[in-house]
Order: structure tokens, then C-alpha cells, then sequence
């Protein structure tokens, strides 16, 4: 009987024992669930932070494309619907193409359309406000960089919706076999340099000089580039603020987008895939196939790419497209470069300065993927090449003072070197370019036949794009510049512009698994130039009125595509360059017949296009020409440009005079992978010595319960005996 | 029962008090360690701060860069007083062993008497503990390296998600952002929240008072140097 309640005092011990120890065991992780749940309530603080809550317009995109041939056209509807009890004037701010020529806009209320101008951007700002106090429903499409535009649409009733249809035109990018057509969906927040302000005095002075016209045209010209250098940096400024309006919380609502694609292509194709999204595809006709999303949206928080094969024996050395408009002609050339495979023995000697961009913009999976590239492309140069590495953040570092040549000792000294960078600080573009294209710290390079190539890996969260251009125009000089983007939404505008100014190419990498591939397709490419100082003419020798221009140089593999007005009588075109073989280079020119042309669409505005982006490259011209040359062209082909904008207005007045209307921005997604944020400043020293605390007591009073414990028992045991 | 019973309870027993009293003690060891490892936090924090008060001393003295520690990766940068409180000394770039010894300075922000905006961040359970009561008019004294005094008078403190970068953001005026982790005195870790207090520079007459202060306190680090 003792025995048999002794036993049972033992078991209640064990049991409370186990019990405690599995209590000890556990309140770490309790303390850590505890944790997770106060986090969302504390998000909730920050949303009410400023005062009254408006929620954000609701926005849901519609995306239609239409491709034919090299040309895309894009219908992209964006409907707002506003749920709150405000009525509401929203801002979008979006992404296009950067070769996007956005020519139409319409806004649908309900029954009613409004069909869009195209007007001074001025003058469109100014109409679009009078209709916004006025109580008018209205929307403006404006262009804030060449691949940034911004919605605006006035006098959102509560509960309404309302659908802004724009139109776009981009051509189609071509690489041999590969067509490939790129939509992009989120903005990387940009970075702008800090901005000296002016004070005072200075402004009076900047204002003063301005306004007197007693001086010289000269010194005219040096205030009015002093004054747009300042408006310039104002405006990137608040682009700087514009794009860091984004999702930050799982309160606020998605971003979606729905996408099809109505494929049109005479030549037969083999495969089609888009590397970062679902995609299903049906056949609706001999030559046209649908195109769509697997799931119905997605989250726009990264750019969409599809990319389509051709079947090879069906791949046309050249083409001609000509479209007749009115009593205006215009004309599209491509044409694959004249060249024989790729062989070791027409291997170019060449200097190779790689810049890596180490800001913190860089930080999180896109310094892996520089990384990664930049080592992949180490183990791509030939022995007779030199090379040399600079890492660029608010400062940039050289790998080696002089450009080394390529043999194992520097391979594994510039792999150490890479490995041990790390991404902080902010992106001072300007002092990267300046050390890799002054090139003072060339020894080895061949002048006569070498060639210097600066590789430029980077996400280019810039804003101040106009003036890194001229800088670039300015210090190129014999160099090459080839741009690698990196991360999910590189700026693709600034990307493409500089690899055009510095007659290079642009290769953009969005995924780390992408790295060997592209950068190996990029080192053939570099080590194999075909065609430089390309022209083009009439057969009888006269100027041809062409875009781009220049030309940029054509490596292996790259296409040359020119649109052209053609002036009637002309039936022949040349094209003549300088062509390299066997490490030499030697003139060369081929005609073209205009007889043999297929008839297309749409290359008016993609001539429209091209002239405004070379007018805008063009280093030659003033501000003042410029603008004036580009609000013409805008004017004419009814697009959107720098200086033109998009207008649609109700005549109707809709809001009450009474109720006020409230601004509201739509927050974007951050593109995915960015990992930059404000620096950690929690040590959590606080939450250590809580826990040890908790431990030592807990310790503490199980020893005194054990012991108590144990005397009760020997106690019992002693009536026992 | 017999005596070979009792001794085979007993031996029972021994093994398993000892097993309890193995874990209790292995389990008191871990609070120790914990304990200490949060203390050790603290008193580096305090300690580096005191050393570098120490070397900042000797700094405005003789002007030259004075470590506070031989192996020290930094030296005193600038000094910063919040509202009245102890002064702490700042050192130049926001990593993490910077951070573990003083608040720091972002360098890609615009530098001290510069104009715009520089940005200062610091732990929030040990330096910048001292912004959790801070107001809006309170004033903030920072003493630049070529031992100049800038006055700033707070205009706003908020909240915002650490993928906020806007804080960052040049400015035209002149303006001292202090960053710091938020909620303060809490157990959570790595907060997604940051406390963010804007100050503006401010030159006017008020800052007489804030001179005198500033004396004292010169005094007040001179007398603990000499020590």
C-alpha cells in the first residue's frame, strides 16, 4: 500500500518534472510566436500615420498586343476604380518600353469615350488643370523619362471606374533566329545625386542674368544651360520621389496585370517561351497564334519577356519593308551582317575594362548576378587580351593600376578581388565612366589594330540620364561601351542610350541563371566587330534621310536595322563600311533594290520615333532646337513626347463645385529581388537579457520546487517505514 | 522491504536527480550566456562610447585623428547632443561594427555644413535610446570635426517602413535625419519599422543657449579625459 503511494508520488513527480523541462523547452518559441504577431499590428500604425486614411485607387491593367512582323502594337488599358468615399484625382506612374511611341489615348467613362489630342506638354498641363479645379472628368498621359510616362485622370467619383486606353508601338528586337519583345512592369526606385542648392544670392543672380538681354549671345547661352542644368536636377529630384511611392505592406492592395498577345508571323515559328512568366499559347490561324498567361493576372513586380524562334532555313539574309502613307514613303531595312561563322583565327586583340556598379541599389541577388557575370566573363578572354576591373559606388576602385594581361596569376588575383565586393553607398555614375573611358592607364593597348571595349555591369538606378549621356558623347573617344543591366528592372532607356552613344550593345540580365548564356553570346560577339563607320546612300550617290544616325557598329551575329523617308525616283540603296577580317579591315558596300519590297505598317511612327531619339542624343543641337524640333515631330505623328502630351477631357462638368477632390498616387511593386532598406538598428540586446533573465529564474525556481519536492517525498517514504 | 531495494531506489533516484539537475544546470548556463551576451552588447556600446568621448577630447584639442583604441577601424567623427542629453560622438559610416560602438553617419548623404540632408542612424536600445521621448522643438547640437557647432531644431518624428527610402532623400534645406529602429524597449528584433526624427538647421539667437551648453560640456569631457 505505501509502496503502491510511492510509487504514484514518483509518477507525479516525473510527470511535473517533464512537464516543466517541456515548459522551459518551449517559451523560447512561444516568445518567438508572440513576437510575430505584434509586427502586423505595428504596420497599421504606420498606415494611419499621416492622419485621415484614404486607400489608394484600386488599378487593375489590361495589356493587348498585336505583333506583326518587327513591328508591336500595344493597347494597354488601365482602369481605376476608386472604393473610397472621396472623389479622387489619381497618379500613375508606369513603365513603357523604352522604344515605346505612345500615339493614342482614350478614356471611357461608363457609355461615354473620349478620344485623346496630342498637345504642348505645356499647354496640355495647363488645360488638364483648369478641368481638374472645374470639376471636368479628364486625363493626361505625359512622358517623365523614355521609358517612364505618368497617368493622370481628374475627378474619380466614389465607386466609379474609369478605363484609360493608350496605344503604343515598339519594334521588335531581333537577334539571329531569336525574336524578342520585352514589357515592362515595375520601376526601380531611382537614385538622384545630392543637388548643391543654390542660395539666394545665386538664384537672383542665375534669374538676373537670364532676364537682362545686355550681355552676349555667348553668355546668354552659358546662364541658360547654367538655369536648365538646375531645372534638370530639380526634375530629377522629384522623379527620385515619385518612384519611391511604392507597396510596402500587404495592406495595400496588388498591382494586376492581364496579358495577351496576338502573334502574327509569315515565317514559320519553331518555339516560343517567356523566361520569367507562365505562358500557354493557342493557335488561332495558319500564321497567328494567342498568347497568354497561364494564371488569368499577375503581380507586376517584374518585366515580362517573350522570346520566339523562327525556323533557320527560313531566315532571310535582308529585308526591305516600305510603306506608302499619302504622298510620303518611308522605308525599313534589315539585314543580317555579311559575315562567315566565328573563328578563332579572326579573333580581334582587344582591351577589356570591366566597370562594376557595388551601390546599394545593387545589393541583395542582382551583386550575386554581377558577380557571377563578371567572373564568367574573366574566363572569356583570350590570352592575347588585356584587361582591367573597376568597382564604382560613391567612389570608384581600381583592380589593377594598368590594364594586366590575361594569364592564370591575374585571372585568380581578380577573382579574389571580386569576390570580396559588397554592394552599399550610392551610384555615382559619373566617376565610374570618366575612369573607365579616359583610359590614361592603358600601357599594353594595340592603337592601330587593338580594340577597347569597357563592359558596364550595372541596374542603373539613376535619374540623371541626360547628363551621364553627354558625358558619355564627350568622353568615348576610340572606346566601345557595352552595358550589362542587371536585376529584375534595370533602367533599360539609360541602359540602351548609352550602349548607342558608346556604339556598343546592351545585354540585359534578369535572372542569375541567364548569366552563362548572355554573357557568353556578348563575348563572341565582342570578340568578333564585322562592320564599323557604317553609311548609308542613294545609289547615284545622293544623302539618304536615315534613323539612327550614326550607325552603330555591327558585331557578329547583330542586325542592322534603318528606317528611311524615300523621295520619289529613288530605286536603289547602298550601303557602305568598313569590314573586318583576318585582324584587318578593309572598305566594303552592298546594294539594295527598292523593286523587291514588302508592304508594312506603322514605319512612319517608328521613323517618327527613331529621328525623335536621335534628336534627342544629339549633342550638336541647342535645348531651344530641340524642343522645337521634337514638339514638331510629336505634333505631327500624334506621340508622346518630352515636349507633347496626351489630352482627353469631358466637357461635361461632373464633380459638385462643393465636394473637394483628393490626390492620390498609386503605389507600384518594387521590382522583385530589391533588397534595399534603411540600415538594421536593432541589436535586440534588450530581448537577450529579458530571455537570460527568464532562464535564470525559471532555473532558479525549479530547483527550490525539485528540493521541496524531495524532502515531501523522503518525508513519505519515512511513514512508510 | 529489504536493505538491497532501498539501495536500488536510491541509485534510481541519483540517476535520475542527476540527469534533472544536468539539464537545470546546462539550462542556467544558456540563460547566462544570453544574459551576458545582451549586457556584453550594452557595455560595449557604453564603454566605446567613453573611449571615444575620450579621443574626441584630445581630438579638439590638438585637431589631429585620434583613435579611441589602437585596433579602432574608425576615429571620432563628429559629436552629437539630443535634447539636453549626454553627449554621444559619431563616427563615419553606417556598418555594422561602426554601428555597435556609436551611431554613425551614412556617407552616401550629404556631409555636416554642407547644406542638405545628412542622415545619422544608431541603435535604438543603446545610443539612439535617447530619441524615445524626443519632441518636435527640441534641439539637436552637432559638433563637425573642424569643431563647429550646427544647431538643429527638431520639426518631426514619424514612423515608416524600412523600405521607405525617401528619408534618404537630398534636400535643398539643411536638415539632420536621425534613423533609428522602431518600437523601442521591445523584444522584436529585426524590425521592418524605423523611427525617423528631421531636424532643421536653425542660425538664429537661440542658439546663445545652446552655446553655453555646449561649453559645459567641453568642460564637462575635458575633466573626464584628464581622469
Amino acid at each position: 500500500m505505501c509502496q503502491f503511494k510511492l510509487q504514484t508520488c514518483n509518477k507525479y513527480l516525473l510527470l511535473i518534472k517533464k512537464m516543466l523541462v517541456a515548459c522551459l523547452l518551449i517559451s523560447p518559441t512561444l516568445f518567438a510566436s508572440e513576437l510575430a504577431s505584434i509586427e502586423p499590428s505595428a504596420g497599421l500604425v504606420y498606415q494611419t500615420q499621416s492622419g485621415i486614411k484614404h486607400s489608394a485607387p484600386l488599378l487593375r491593367s489590361r495589356v493587348e498586343m498585336h505583333v506583326n512582323g518587327l513591328i508591336n502594337r500595344v493597347t494597354v488599358t488601365q482602369i481605376f476604380e476608386n472604393d473610397s468615399d472621396n472623389w479622387i484625382n489619381a497618379t500613375y506612374l508606369f513603365p513603357l518600353p523604352e522604344n515605346a511611341a505612345l500615339d493614342h489615348l482614350s478614356m471611357k467613362i461608363g457609355e461615354r469615350l473620349i478620344i485623346g489630342e496630342i498637345k504642348e506638354k505645356q499647354v496640355a498641363k495647363k488645360q488638364f488643370a483648369q478641368a481638374k479645379v472645374s470639376g471636368k472628368k479628364a486625363s493626361l498621359i505625359e512622358q517623365k523619362r523614355n521609358d517612364i510616362f505618368r497617368t493622370e485622370v481628374a475627378n474619380i467619383a466614389p465607386g466609379e471606374k474609369v478605363a484609360i486606353e493608350i496605344e503604343y508601338q515598339q519594334s521588335i528586337q531581333y537577334k539571329p533566329g531569336i525574336f524578342s519583345l520585352h514589357y515592362p512592369m515595375t520601376i526601380t526606385p531611382r537614385y538622384a545625386p545630392p543637388m548643391p542648392r543654390l542660395s539666394r544670392a545665386e538664384r537672383y543672380n542665375y534669374l538676373s542674368n537670364l532676364l537682362t538681354e545686355k550681355h552676349s549671345e555667348q553668355q546668354h547661352l552659358f546662364w541658360n544651360d547654367r538655369w536648365d542644368w538646375w531645372l534638370q536636377n530639380n526634375e530629377n529630384q522629384q522623379l527620385a520621389e515619385q518612384t519611391s511611392v511604392v507597396i510596402k505592406d500587404k495592406s495595400d492592395p496588388d498591382l494586376l496585370v492581364e496579358l495577351k498577345i496576338y502573334l502574327h508571323s509569315p515565317l514559320e515559328i519553331e518555339s516560343i517561351n517567356s523566361p520569367y512568366h507562365n505562358i500557354k499559347t493557342e493557335k488561332l490561324g495558319a500564321s497567328l497564334q494567342l498568347i497568354s498567361l497561364q494564371d488569368e493576372t499577375v503581380i507586376a513586380n517584374r518585366d515580362f519577356v517573350l522570346n520566339w524562334q523562327v525556323l533557320q532555313s527560313e531566315q532571310a539574309k535582308s529585308a526591305l519593308f516600305v510603306q506608302n502613307i499619302g504622298a510620303e514613303k518611308y522605308g525599313l531595312l534589315m539585314m543580317m551582317p555579311p559575315a562567315t561563322q566565328f573563328t578563332e583565327a579572326a579573333r580581334i586583340n582587344k582591351e577589356v575594362i570591366f566597370v562594376i556598379d557595388v551601390s546599394g541599389s545593387m545589393s541583395g541577388t542582382s551583386i550575386e548576378q554581377a558577380k557571377s557575370a563578371l567572373s564568367f566573363a574573366l574566363d572569356q578572354l583570350a590570352e592575347n587580351d588585356t584587361f582591367n576591373i573597376i568597382s564604382f559606388s560613391d567612389n570608384s576602385e581600381f583592380f589593377a593600376t594598368n590594364s594586366l594581361p590575361v594569364d592564370n596569376r591575374s585571372k585568380a588575383m581578380a577573382k579574389v578581388f571580386i569576390n570580396q565586393l559588397q554592394a552599399s553607398g550610392g551610384t555615382n555614375m559619373q566617376v565610374a565612366l570618366k575612369d573607365s573611358l579616359r583610359g590614361k592607364r592603358t600601357v599594353y593597348a594595340d592603337k592601330e589594330t587593338g580594340l577597347r571595349q569597357v563592359v558596364f555591369i550595372t541596374d542603373a538606378s539613376i535619374s540623371n540620364e541626360q547628363q551621364l549621356l553627354t558625358q558619355i558623347a564627350k568622353l568615348l573617344g576610340k572606346s566601345r561601351l557595352f552595358m550589362v543591366g542587371i536585376g529584375s528592372a534595370p533602367n533599360h532607356y539609360f541602359m540602351k542610350s548609352s550602349a548607342k552613344m558608346g556604339k556598343g550593345s546592351y545585354t540585359s540580365i534578369g535572372d542569375v541563371n541567364e548569366v552563362n548564356r548572355k554573357m557568353s553570346a556578348l563575348f563572341e560577339q565582342l570578340s568578333a566587330p564585322v562592320l564599323r563607320d557604317i553609311q548609308l546612300n542613294w545609289a547615284d550617290g545622293s544623302p539618304v534621310d536615315y534613323w539612327p544616325q550614326p550607325i552603330t557598329d555591327l558585331y557578329q551575329g547583330e542586325p542592322l536595322q534603318v528606317v528611311f523617308k524615300i523621295p520619289d525616283g529613288k530605286k536603289a540603296l547602298q550601303i557602305a563600311g568598313i569590314k573586318f577580317a583576318q585582324n584587318r579591315a578593309k572598305p566594303w558596300s552592298q546594294d539594295f533594290s527598292l523593286q523587291q519590297q514588302q508592304n508594312a505598317q506603322g514605319i512612319d511612327v517608328l521613323w517618327a520615333k527613331e529621328q525623335i531619339d536621335s534628336f534627342d542624343l544629339n549633342r550638336e543641337l541647342s535645348n531651344l532646337e530641340k524642343q522645337q524640333k521634337i514638339t514638331a515631330l510629336g505634333l505631327k505623328f500624334h506621340i508622346v513626347t518630352k515636349h507633347t502630351s496626351l489630352l482627353a477631357v469631358e466637357q461635361k462638368v461632373s464633380r459638385p463645385r462643393v465636394i473637394d477632390s483628393v490626390n492620390k498616387q498609386v503605389k507600384t511593386h518594387l521590382p522583385q529581388g530589391n533588397t534595399m532598406r534603411l540600415p538594421q538598428t536593432g541589436l535586440g540586446s534588450e530581448l537577450y537579457k529579458q530571455l537570460g533573465l527568464l532562464l535564470l529564474v525559471l532555473v532558479a525556481l525549479l530547483w527550490i520546487f525539485e528540493s521541496c519536492f524531495y524532502k515531501l517525498k523522503s518525508d513519505l517514504e519515512g511513514v512508510c517505514r | 522491504m529489504n536493505n538491497a531495494d532501498a539501495i536500488a531506489i536510491d541509485k534510481r533516484r541519483w540517476r535520475r536527480l542527476s540527469l534533472f539537475h544536468k539539464s537545470l544546470l546546462i539550462v542556467m548556463l544558456a540563460g547566462l550566456l544570453i544574459f551576458g551576451k545582451g549586457l556584453y552588447m550594452q557595455g560595449k556600446a557604453l564603454l566605446a562610447q567613453q573611449l571615444l568621448t575620450f579621443a574626441w577630447a584630445r581630438h579638439l584639442q590638438d585637431g589631429e585623428l585620434h583613435k579611441a583604441w589602437p585596433w579602432a577601424d574608425s576615429a571620432p567623427f563628429a559629436q552629437l547632443s539630443i535634447a539636453g542629453q549626454d553627449p554621444l560622438i559619431i563616427l563615419s559610416g553606417a556598418t555594422g561594427s561602426n554601428l555597435a560602438f556609436a551611431p554613425a553617419w551614412m556617407v552616401s548623404t550629404a556631409p555636416f555644413n554642407q547644406g542638405g540632408n545628412s542622415v545619422l542612424v544608431g541603435h535604438n536600445d543603446t545610443h539612439f535610446n535617447q530619441l524615445k521621448n524626443i519632441k518636435p522643438d527640441d534641439d539637436l547640437i552637432l559638433t563637425t570635426y573642424h569643431n563647429s557647432a550646427l544647431f538643429f531644431q527638431v520639426i518631426e518624428s514619424k514612423i515608416v517602413h524600412e523600405k521607405d527610402l525617401s528619408v534618404l532623400q537630398a534636400s535643398p534645406q539643411e536638415l539632420l535625419t536621425l534613423i533609428t529602429c522602431y518600437p523601442f524597449d521591445s523584444n522584436i528584433v529585426n524590425s521592418d519599422l524605423r523611427f525617423v526624427v528631421i531636424a532643421k538647421r536653425i542660425k538664429d539667437a537661440r542658439s546663445s543657449i545652446g552655446l553655453a551648453w555646449l561649453e559645459n560640456a567641453k568642460k564637462r569631457s575635458l575633466t573626464k579625459s584628464s581622469l
